[in-house]
């Protein structure tokens, strides 16, 4: 057995720009164990539903993350309405739907961008980022925000989507597609890719279920669980499969997210084929009733659950947000070990880790 | 939507239940507690890989001890000390135990102060 060090990982580091930090406990340059630390800036924002009436608390939520706000946003909402029972128009299901996927598809394009600028592949890094500013820019046409849309609201959506720029959408993303799929095949074929990620941070099929890990971590070890398929907003409409890959490693966690992309951009072209025509909102009439309701959505990080305790006033005694994050620290802490301390940084990275999430 | 029924569990058989649970190919995916003027009380969620899912609920108090479910499942052990730095309740035999150390809070116990007062 070597000597043992401990390195201290973050909370600054240039590969995360959010404070996570890491104790790796290294033998030469073995990873032999990890403890983590979070709560540098949790902000307690669940805390603000005592001072914040269930209309306006949507706001807030949103404002738990800037890369996955939207279904934030949505999920407090459905949320809500499970509470209420409140049943939304069909085209705002639909309008959920499309602006979810998108923030699906930016996060996802956001992650590979910071990937290859982890591998040092800077020209590929900035690539990804000019291709996502094409669906910032939809949001920004669609929603007037870029990272803020405040368009989910109990009850539906604020905004519509006519029908003339929903195809015009479809024809932005055909070249994202496009050009998504060159950029992906240095992600699936480029040699130095796949030497830094092939066989590093191995997640088991049974340590992923056992551990709680969620999203692309969860189905690149093989576990085919996808919120989306409990059929939420207009999902249950929608034709698709979860995208899984066996081997559990960094590289089948990277093929997950690029696959995840072109599913993304498919449920989008499917939802524009049917989303019907009709109101956006219903009418909201009351508080909240003493009760409680728990909701489980798939955000691009992974699944996603929220819980609502009302009490027939405005406020509602209780709002939880459990993020993906949150539930991906346990099974990192079991893929470091065995790991060399230069593959900590990517193997971090393929959890896509959101501390802004998790410091909610 | 599946999973809003809440069955009641006490401290002394959270433990048993939770082995249960993963005998019958559950797994953990939330802990999370609340306080409310009128009660106080801990939510263990359990998901199977069909999505189905169940929540376990147990009225705890500020101060409490409650048996850790981390030696079943190790995830909890990330739940169990935000439900201790935020609400002040106490796990016992917590596979790693931060000590008050997970969030770096400027008031302790955050979470336990209802914020009843500020209401309508």
């Amino acid at each position: 057995m070597g000597e043992r060090t401990i390195i201290p990982f973050g909370p600054q580091h240039p590969v995360l720009p959010e404070p996570l930090h890491l104790d790796l406990i290294l033998e030469d340059e073995k990873v032999v164990g990890a403890v983590p630390s979070i709560g540098f800036v949790h902000r307690g924002l669940e805390k603000l539903v005592e001072k914040r009436d269930f209309h306006e608390m949507v706001y807030v939520i949103e404002r738990v993350c800037g890369i996955c706000s939207f279904i934030h946003g949505q999920g407090y909402c459905q949320t809500v309405e499970g509470l209420m029972g409140i049943e939304i128009p069909e085209r705002a299901k639909y309008l959920r739907t499309i602006w979810a996927e998108l923030s699906r598809v930016h996060s996802h394009i956001l992650w590979l961008g910071l990937m290859a600028d982890a591998y040092g592949f800077e020209s590929l890094f900035m690539h990804c980022w000019r291709v996502r500013e094409k669906v910032l820019d939809i949001f920004e046409e669609t929603t007037g925000g870029r990272v803020i849309f405040s368009v989910c609201r109990v009850g539906g959506v604020w905004k519509d989507i006519d029908n003339d720029t929903l195809k015009r959408i479809v024809t932005v993303l055909k070249d994202v597609e496009k050009e998504i799929k060159e950029l992906s095949d240095v992600f699936i074929k480029d040699y130095t890719v796949q030497k830094r990620t092939r066989g590093v941070g191995v997640l088991t099929y049974q340590e992923a279920i056992d551990l709680g890990a969620v999203g692309p971590t969860l189905r690149g070890s093989g576990v085919p669980m996808d919120m989306r398929k409990l059929g939420y907003a207009a999902y249950g409409e929608l034709d698709f499969e979860p995208i899984v890959e066996k081997d559990g490693d960094c590289y089948a966690r990277t093929l997950v997210r690029v696959r995840e992309v072109f599913q993304s951009l498919d449920l989008i072209y499917q939802a524009v084929n049917k989303i019907p025509d009709g109101e956006i909102a219903t009418k909201v009439r009351g508080n909240p009733p003493a009760g409680e309701f728990i909701s489980r959505l798939e955000q691009p990080r992974g699944q996603v659950i929220y819980y609502a305790k009302g009490n027939g006033t405005k406020y509602l005694d209780r709002f939880r947000v459990r993020t993906p994050t949150f539930a991906n620290i346990a099974p990192l802490l079991k893929m470091l070990p065995g790991s060399d301390l230069a593959d900590v940084p990517i193997l971090a990275l393929t959890i896509d880790p959101c501390i802004s999430c998790t410091e909610r | 939507m599946t999973g809003q029924t809440f069955k009641p569990v006490t401290a002394a058989e959270i433990v048993e239940k939770t082995k249960q649970y993963a005998k019958d190919g559950y797994r953990l995916i939330q802990i999370h507690c609340t306080k409310t003027p009128q009660e106080m009380f801990i939510i263990y969620t359990f998901e199977k890989i069909d999505l189905s899912c169940e929540n376990l609920k147990m009225d705890v108090q500020v101060g409490d001890t409650v048996p850790s479910i981390s030696g079943v499942f190790f995830g909890a052990v990330l739940y169990e000390n935000e439900i201790h730095d935020l609400y002040g309740v106490n796990f016992s035999d917590l596979a790693v135990d931060f000590k008050g150390t997970f969030y770096e809070t400027s008031v302790k116990q955050a979470f336990a102060q209802t914020g009843a007062d500020n209401k309508e």
